[in-house]
């Protein structure tokens, strides 16, 4: 996938250093992939693998990974949905669709926790050019040191 | 100071009932207990740290004796027939940390009980989940998550019941709601600490 930088990115970053640019801008494009991701969720374009990929790949808090990816082993127990007696002891049993892909608060909660922690990462303990490239990396083939050196030719550092 | 567990078990039931007042003691002097263990223990954490070996320990002998007060106060709620002023204080404080389970969180309903039943203040309560809650995050959440996940997908299939129903069935339809409440008690099977099974 091609990267571009737009005039005002490029203005922004202007003051930074080399090494700051470089952060910024995968950073940006990091915060446009996570976007798009996002997107893609609600246009229903994705499935359970992509989401398992994004959350083994994104989260760098380890605890939050786990308990997402728990969550999508509970969900892939019931692939025809959770029988669910509704209506009381004499209810009748219903199969309920348990789908993270489906569900709203599980997308919430990802994007609430994914926020939070991509804040921690950048605010509290600095984020390395190689750490960010590799996360970044391309959308679709390619490797991360591609995507870092093309970042830096359209930086032009 | 340090923590040490009482030595000897708490009579728990109904024998206990037929002698009114008989666990009081035991269960006043196994809160102090607590609440000062929970305290010194975050002195200790917070005058240089402790080692984690020692910290765990601690923090699992303080979980079980909360377990046993846990199990010793719901015996009080439980016989809601006994009419003593206990009976109705715990009774009270199991039913709206239940309905803060349900309504809010895990968390709030924790909150609750440890600060109503131990007596902790708001600054206590927040020195014990600092000491606390990195062991008992994962699993936590992982539970909290999975409950929303699966509360929300019931609501949705009771909104499209409701939608797609004719109009005569929708007296049955509201029994659903009630049905989902009573699903939820049934499922409970943790109590606030996450261990007790609620045999109710």
């Amino acid at each position: 996938m091609a990267i571009s930088s737009t005039p005002v990115e490029r203005e922004r970053f202007a003051d930074l250093s080399n090494a700051h640019k470089t952060n910024m801008f995968l950073a940006q494009h990091l915060n446009r992939q996570v976007k798009r991701f996002f997107a893609d969720w609600e246009e229903g374009n994705i499935d359970m693998t992509d989401l398992r990929e994004a959350i083994s790949f994104w989260f760098m808090n380890s605890e939050l990974r786990t308990a997402f990816l728990n969550v999508l082993d509970l969900a892939e127990k019931y692939p025809n949905g959770m029988p669910q007696q509704i209506g009381g002891r004499r209810g009748k049993i219903v199969l309920v669709s348990v789908s993270p892909l489906t569900s709203g608060i599980f997308r919430r909660e990802l994007r609430k926790h994914l926020f939070n922690d991509f804040s921690q990462r950048f605010q509290n303990m600095g984020e390395v050019l190689s750490m960010l490239a590799w996360l970044v990396g391309e959308d679709r083939g390619g490797s991360p040191s591609e995507s870092l050196r093309s970042a830096t030719d359209i930086l032009g550092l | 100071m340090p923590f040490k567990e009482p030595d000897k078990e708490p009579v728990i039931g109904k024998s206990s009932w037929d002698r009114p007042g008989s666990t009081l003691p035991f269960l006043g002097q196994r809160i102090e207990r607590v609440r000062s263990g929970i305290e010194s223990l975050a002195r200790d954490e917070k005058l240089g740290g402790l080692p984690s070996r020692e910290r765990n320990a601690r923090v699992k002998m303080l979980r079980t004796s909360m377990q046993l007060i846990k199990r010793q106060t719901l015996s009080f709620a439980y016989n809601r027939g006994v009419a003593n002023e206990l009976s109705e204080k715990y009774d009270k404080i199991t039913m709206r940390s239940r309905r803060l389970k349900k309504k809010k969180s895990r968390r709030a309903a924790r909150n609750y009980w440890l600060k109503e039943t131990l007596g902790l203040s708001d600054e206590w309560l927040e020195e014990w989940h600092l000491l606390t809650d990195v062991e008992s995050a994962p699993y936590d959440m992982t539970e909290d998550l999975w409950r929303n996940v699966v509360v929300e997908a019931k609501e949705e299939y009771l909104k499209k019941a409701r939608a797609s129903a004719p109009v005569e069935a929708l007296d049955g339809i509201d029994a659903f709601d009630a049905g989902l409440a009573e699903l939820e008690d049934e499922n409970d099977l943790e109590d606030d600490d996450g261990d007790l099974i609620d045999t109710r």
